[in-house]
């Protein structure tokens, strides 16, 4: 057994890291059931329905530019589909495991106590599923094309996957593209996903999906064309 | 003999430091990787390449008559 303390945690939300505003977060999944008993039965007897999934922050307000609470009000003022990535299993490490998902905001909350800090929460109702994926580059700078170490989940899978980036920093004067490979022998790779080539100095995240065959390794490529510096965050989840 | 080029359906990297993208038609690709490459999709044999030769033409031997006006 391997356990993991919290401290580490990490929250991808959108293009920003809000970890440093957090201090609990929580994944929830769910699936229902629809009953199935029928007369003779001697116990009740179901079938398994649709997977379902929920998402909670809370932790200290900052009103502040690029800050928190600018984060969550935009988000919920566009009703817009967001990209969240959960590092649970000690931060944002290549290798470790992460829950992934796209998710609507249906709350914030601003709680200002007399005797202590203001705080705040939100929480968003994922849309198709938590995944639970693997993080392929955690917080990686890149200044020049580079690839990922290749992450050996040991073997293929059949049933595609599911992949987020969030652009966290970006000073790049030139476009910059960011794929996922896969490989079955750790040296020879090839494109899986390739996500929407980013803007000069653009901060963005994005989800893509692929579909058939994922082999045995994994690894991320960043492809930047000009001079600067890019910051992002990978994470792949096999759909089996 | 036997046929080693393949269309790249998706882009791959290859040793040394190769790169080779979607519709390129290749046949450096390293012996212990076509397997999985075919099986997984990324790439597919190209067809071999049949050329026609073409018949010979006719050659016309033109004498060119000088006539001395003389």
């Amino acid at each position: 057994m391997s356990f993991k303390h919290g401290k580490n945690g990490r929250a991808l939300v959108s293009s920003y890291d809000l970890s440093s505003y957090f201090n609990e977060m929580s994944s929830s999944q769910s699936i229902e059931t629809a009953e199935t008993t029928a007369f003779g039965n001697s116990a009740k007897t179901y079938i398994t329905g649709l997977n379902d999934g929920t998402i909670s922050f809370s932790g200290m307000f900052d009103g502040s530019s690029d800050a928190v609470a600018e984060v969550f009000e935009d988000i919920i003022a566009n009703g817009s589909t967001t990209v969240i990535t959960l590092a649970q299993d000690g931060g944002l490490t290549q290798g470790n495991s992460c829950v992934m998902a796209q998710a609507k905001q249906t709350s914030y909350d601003i709680t200002t106590p007399v005797s202590d800090v203001v705080a705040l929460s939100g929480e968003f109702q994922v849309t198709g599923g938590l995944r639970n994926g693997l993080i392929l580059g955690g917080a990686v700078t890149a200044t020049a094309s580079a690839n990922g170490t290749g992450i050996d989940n040991t073997a293929s899978t059949t049933a595609g996957a599911s992949s987020n980036v969030h652009v966290t920093a970006n000073s790049m004067d030139a476009a910059t593209v960011i794929k996922v490979q896969h490989s079955a022998d750790d040296i020879t790779y090839a494109d899986l996903i390739t996500f929407t080539s980013v803007a000069i100095a653009t901060l963005t995240s994005e989800s893509k999906t692929a579909t058939g065959t994922i082999n045995r390794y994994l690894r991320y490529q960043v492809t930047p064309a000009g001079s600067g510096s890019i910051t992002f965050s990978i994470s792949l989840s096999r759909r089996n | 003999m036997a046929n080693n080029e393949y269309i790249i359906i998706q882009g791959i990297d290859y040793p040394p430091k190769n790169r080779a993208e979607a519709g390129e038609v290749v046949n450096d690709l390293p012996k212990n990787a076509v397997p999985w490459l075919l099986e997984s999709g990324i790439i597919k044999p190209a067809p071999v390449t049949s050329y026609q030769v073409a018949p010979k033409s006719k050659q016309t031997t033109v004498k060119k008559e000088v006539a001395d006006e003389l």
